[in-house]
């Protein structure tokens, strides 16, 4: 592949009530491209969950971004990271020279609590919020194997802990076991502090063809698909096999294997997700995924730190903007300059975004983006 | 004999001193706006069983319609099932969903002879690999109840 990031930016991650979408995104924006220095723009791809109808145009016309192709893309939670795919599509194929992806959620202007479920879909309309599918996976994976309370709530512990040095993540404080598995019942198993919280914010990452003089971090490999039938006969829980199909085509692309990465930006919306996902990305063996947190395989300083950042838990979950968050993050790892967070000689990372509410199917969406820190 | 109102969620109540309705949303037309029947896309019955689409040349079936069968690509048809089938797993639900208040329970049933049906359960998650079976309730939610049976198996 013969891409790259030129450039990346975000705004804070929290409840930000006072600022709007365009504030969030002209934040993202702006110090992305003051990163980037690639002069102009061809085409805009922004993800957004909730936005509404204009949703791009409208937060991007105030920065200039007017005239050039502007496209408003929904993929649930990989909205971020699908308009970094079409992005890196759009250069790769010579459609357009340099090309800006942006993600934006205003989360704090539209709902209280938790999202509610669709209507119109029938596990939505029956009552089954995202918390109580992961729940499900919760539930399987204490009966297939055992996992313990404790053990999803080393996942929160561990991300928190890592967003202590995350100047813009939304909790930079740490909790303990105790803390997380007294918190407030959401799904059972899953408590409060095991789900990732409401929050506003914005990111953004231009993508053209790498620049030798600026050694920009290279796109390795892009993968996006939507979920297969699942039922009775799906082999594993949901949200497991998009991500693992996606994690096979990836390695192919990008010639590698899942432990030649050296750090990840996993899809910890709930506790149990980063632990199916671990296992799903080849990092462990099925059932596996619980004791690489609990021995601190994980951790930053650990042998292949996941969610340096702090991860969704910690960070926060503005739906469309999160994928590109973790980008952001990836990129500053690479380049080293991730600061108190910073893996140490991180040559290979990994992005995974996943998202749900379409019932009968294993995930709407999973984007998966491997980065690469350019050899000098 | 079951009594429903046990297993049936609370609707919206008052909530003094406010005297007002407890929600967890702003309001916005997509989630205020009550669809009519025939937009609901919950599981039907008929004659106490399940409705379902079926495939008729592969094993595929569904409690969603859909014009062909999206596994093989042959023709479906609509079909009725007994509606037995064991937890495949389970949960209790402890914030509020538009209409409902917690907690409630759900599990997700595989069906003996079809699809995975998500239903109500009473608030505590059934055990993996509880033998159930499904009813429709007045309110058109579908219920689990557990199958009390000597032969049955009661876990995998």
């Amino acid at each position: 592949m013969n891409t790259a990031i030129l450039g990346v930016g975000t705004s804070r991650f929290g409840k930000q009530p006072e600022r709007t979408e365009s504030d969030l995104v002209w934040e993202a924006v702006r110090e992305a491209l003051r990163d980037a220095e690639s002069g102009r723009i061809d085409a805009v791809y922004l993800g957004s969950v909730f936005g509404d109808m204009g949703v791009a145009q409208r937060t991007l016309h105030g920065l200039g971004l007017t005239g050039i192709p502007i496209v408003h893309v929904e993929n649930a939670c990989a909205s971020g990271t699908t308009a970094l795919s079409e992005a890196e599509a759009g250069v790769a194929s010579g459609r357009f020279g340099t090309v800006l992806a942006v993600g934006v959620e205003h989360m704090t202007s539209r709902f209280r609590g938790a999202i509610p479920p669709e209507p119109r879909d029938p596990e939505g309309r029956t009552g089954l919020a995202l918390p109580a599918l992961y729940a499900m996976a919760a539930t399987r994976y204490e009966h297939m194997y055992g996992v313990t309370r404790d053990q999803l709530a080393l996942v929160a512990v561990k991300n928190r802990r890592h967003a202590i040095n995350n100047p813009r993540a939304h909790f930079r404080t740490p909790v303990t076991v105790n803390e997380v598995l007294c918190s407030r019942p959401i799904a059972d198993p899953l408590t409060l502090l095991e789900c990732s919280p409401v929050a506003d914010g914005a990111a953004a990452a231009v993508v053209g063809r790498p620049r030798p003089s600026r050694a920009d971090v290279r796109l390795r490999g892009c993968v996006m698909s939507s979920g297969e039938l699942w039922g009775p006969d799906s082999p594993h829980v949901w949200g497991y096999d998009i991500v693992a199909s996606a994690a096979r085509r990836l390695y192919e692309q990008a010639d590698i294997g899942p432990l030649d990465l050296d750090v990840l930006e996993v899809h910890d919306a709930f506790t149990i997700g980063e632990i199916v996902t671990t296992e799903a990305l080849g990092l462990c063996d099925e059932g596996g995924g619980a004791l690489l947190v609990e021995q601190g395989e994980t951790s930053l300083g650990g042998r292949r730190p996941v969610n340096p950042s702090g991860g969704l838990l910690a960070r926060g979950h503005p739906l469309g903007c999160t994928g590109l968050a973790q980008v952001a993050e990836l990129v500053w790892q690479l380049r080293g300059q991730a600061g108190a967070r910073q893996v140490a000689d991180a040559r290979l990372g990994l992005v995974e975004t996943m998202g749900g509410g379409v019932s009968g199917i294993d995930g709407n969406a999973c984007v998966l983006v491997a980065l690469e820190r350019p050899s000098t | 004999m079951t009594n429903d109102d046990e297993l049936l969620p609370k609707v919206w109540t008052r909530i003094k001193p406010n005297d007002r309705l407890v929600r967890n949303t702003l309001p916005a037309v997509r989630y205020d706006v009550e669809l009519p029947g025939s937009q609901d896309p919950r599981p039907k019955f008929a004659d106490g069983h399940l409705c379902v689409a079926a495939c008729r040349t592969c094993s595929w079936s569904s409690i969603s319609s859909a014009p062909l069968c999206p596994s093989c690509g042959n023709d479906v048809e609509p079909s009725i099932i007994d509606p037995v089938g064991k937890v495949w797993s389970a949960t209790v639900v402890h914030i509020e969903t538009p209409g409902r208040l917690p907690p409630y329970g759900l599990a997700y049933v595989d069906v003996d002879a079809g699809p995975r049906v998500l239903a109500h359960t009473a608030p505590q998650r059934l055990p993996v690999g509880t033998r159930v079976r499904l009813r429709i309730r007045a309110d058109g939610d579908v219920a689990a109840e557990t199958v009390v049976d000597a032969a049955s198996e009661t876990a995998e």
